[in-house]
């Protein structure tokens, strides 16, 4: 294990380290397309896309303000405990469908229908029973991201290697016993995957959530820059954005990573 | 003949309703003593071992160990798995210690313990390895010792050595025997070797196929006691193995 966590760890400093960055395409192609971004803008084409330098700018703008912060917190406050829920529900139901027929039967076709239904038309009927708030964007973000937790977890639980499950009885395991030591751990490569599958879909959760509803949060910001026109402003946001939601989901990658030699060895 | 130890009384399992896997199958287990399982795959030995092991619940027939009848799993009796079983995230002290903790025995004294087995396996300097270190033979040698650390009287063994190569199966096989010295268990082995069947066992079960049933009971009456290198080249040793080979060879297409 010591010697996986030493690989890992290398691997994540050499991110950090700029020669690297300089070599590796990525950051070509950014700063090209950075450029280009910044030429279009300064023809003044398209009022809609100011340069990239004035967005620069208003981001630094945008740290001053407090309805920016006030975003913010509310974004990360609705975004951690939905995503939260999410796992810390969504786990055990999956758990319970991998080793219940019965509890599979009667919830795989609900958790199929959600998994692909387009639930940002939903969001609207959510208003009217949980208000304008945290409470229907963090419902938002659960109904986003819970069903793709189930439905990995269930995968993982149902492929858990039958000997396992055989060795804890041998030994005297009860039920709760081999559900805890044996299959959920067995099956934690294939629910990291759902965590991870689940952290994108609530970053993307988080954000449509607050656009619907339009008043709060990055929403209300997002509707106020438009409907002022602050085009420098509602970009430097969208990239805030994009930059948040790339982050978070290269953290779980890594974590995803730590987990996987396992994976590999059954 | 020594004491019986397990019994098992007309056994039939059924699967689905229709599926025949195992028949009438009548057997006793000399306490002490290995007796192999012999029979080609498919026959249903896998099957009446997960029977006598509590895993399968039988469609007909009782077990008795030492008497008493049985009806799950139980602390007389350990399993050595085909596959080994072993939990990928856990080393091979954590594994050996498996059962131990499953019987909620403090941390130290099961560790303790577990070393002591770890060590009479031969795996002493692996005991914080995981599994996707090691090679096969040390994984079965992991979860052999697993198995003797509940310190069960029964020991049973699912074809252990199938999944490791023939000069590895050989060397296990040696070690096996040398360990049998020490730890006096009654043994009931699962193979379709009918040359490992003959080296380890001092009783042969041998099964025919579909549905199973005991075809017949060989007793090697091999000497063991001496150097176990010669057993392979002892006239009995080759004389039984073409005989129960004469048996079985009517079951195989």
């Amino acid at each position: 294990m010591s010697s996986n966590e030493g690989k890992i760890i290398k691997k994540s400093a050499s991110l950090f380290s700029l020669k690297k960055l300089m070599h590796t395409s990525p950051f070509w192609s950014l700063i090209f397309w950075a450029l280009v971004w910044e030429l279009i803008g300064r023809m003044g084409w398209m009022t809609l896309l100011p340069p990239l330098s004035q967005i620069w700018f208003a981001f630094i703008e945008l740290l001053e303000l407090a309805s920016f912060w006030d975003a913010f917190a509310m974004t990360a406050r609705t975004f951690g405990i939905g995503l939260g829920l999410s796992i810390v529900i969504g786990i055990p139901i999956g758990v319970l469908m991998g080793i219940s027929r019965r509890s599979d039967k009667i919830l795989s076709l609900w958790v199929n229908l959600f998994l692909s239904a387009p639930i940002t038309a939903v969001i609207p009927a959510l208003m009217p029973i949980l208000g304008i708030g945290d409470a229907t964007v963090i419902a938002t973000v659960i109904l986003f991201s819970i069903w793709v937790v189930i439905i990995d977890t269930q995968a993982g639980v149902t492929h858990v290697q039958n000997s396992l499950v055989e060795m804890g009885k041998i030994f005297g395991c009860s039920r709760w016993k081999i559900i805890i030591w044996i299959v959920v751990p067995a099956a934690m490569p294939e629910i990291i995957t759902g965590v991870r599958l689940s952290v994108v879909r609530a970053v993307k959760g988080v954000i449509v959530g607050q656009i619907v509803i339009a008043l709060i949060g990055f929403g209300g910001l997002f509707s106020t820059y438009l409907s002022y026109f602050l085009m420098e402003r509602f970009w430097a946001l969208i990239i805030v954005v994009f930059v948040m939601s790339f982050t978070i989901i290269g953290l779980v990658e890594l974590l995803e990573r730590r987990i996987a030699f396992y994976a590999k060895s059954r | 003949m020594s004491d019986i130890i397990l019994e098992t009384e007309s056994i039939g399992v059924v699967y689905q309703q229709s599926v025949v896997a195992l028949e009438n199958v009548s057997l006793n287990i000399p306490s002490g003593k290995l007796t192999a399982i012999l029979g080609p795959s498919g026959c249903g030995k896998t099957t009446l071992l997960k029977v006598i092991a509590g895993l399968i619940e039988p469609s007909t027939g009782i077990i008795k160990v030492k008497g008493q009848q049985i009806t799950g799993p139980g602390p007389d009796r350990a399993l050595v798995f085909q596959d080994f079983a072993l939990l990928p995230w856990a080393t091979v002290l954590q594994n050996v210690a498996f059962g131990l903790r499953a019987r909620g025995i403090p941390k130290n004294e099961r560790e303790e313990t577990s070393l002591h087995y770890i060590k009479e396996v031969g795996l002493s300097g692996f005991e914080d390895k995981y599994p996707h270190q090691l090679s096969g033979g040390m994984r079965q040698r992991t979860g052999l010792a697993r198995a003797l650390t509940v310190n069960s009287d029964i020991l049973l063994m699912d074809e252990p050595f199938s999944a490791v190569d023939e000069q590895m199966r050989r060397k296990l096989q040696e070690d096996l025997l040398n360990l049998l010295k020490i730890e006096r268990k009654s043994v009931i082995f699962v193979t379709h070797s009918i040359e490992e069947a003959v080296y380890l066992a001092d009783q042969v079960v041998i099964l025919s196929g579909r549905p199973g049933s005991i075809a017949d009971i060989v007793y090697p009456e091999i000497d063991r006691r001496g150097d176990i290198d010669s057993i392979r080249r002892q006239p009995r040793y080759i004389e039984l193995v073409d005989e129960i080979w004469g048996s079985l060879r009517s079951y195989v297409e």
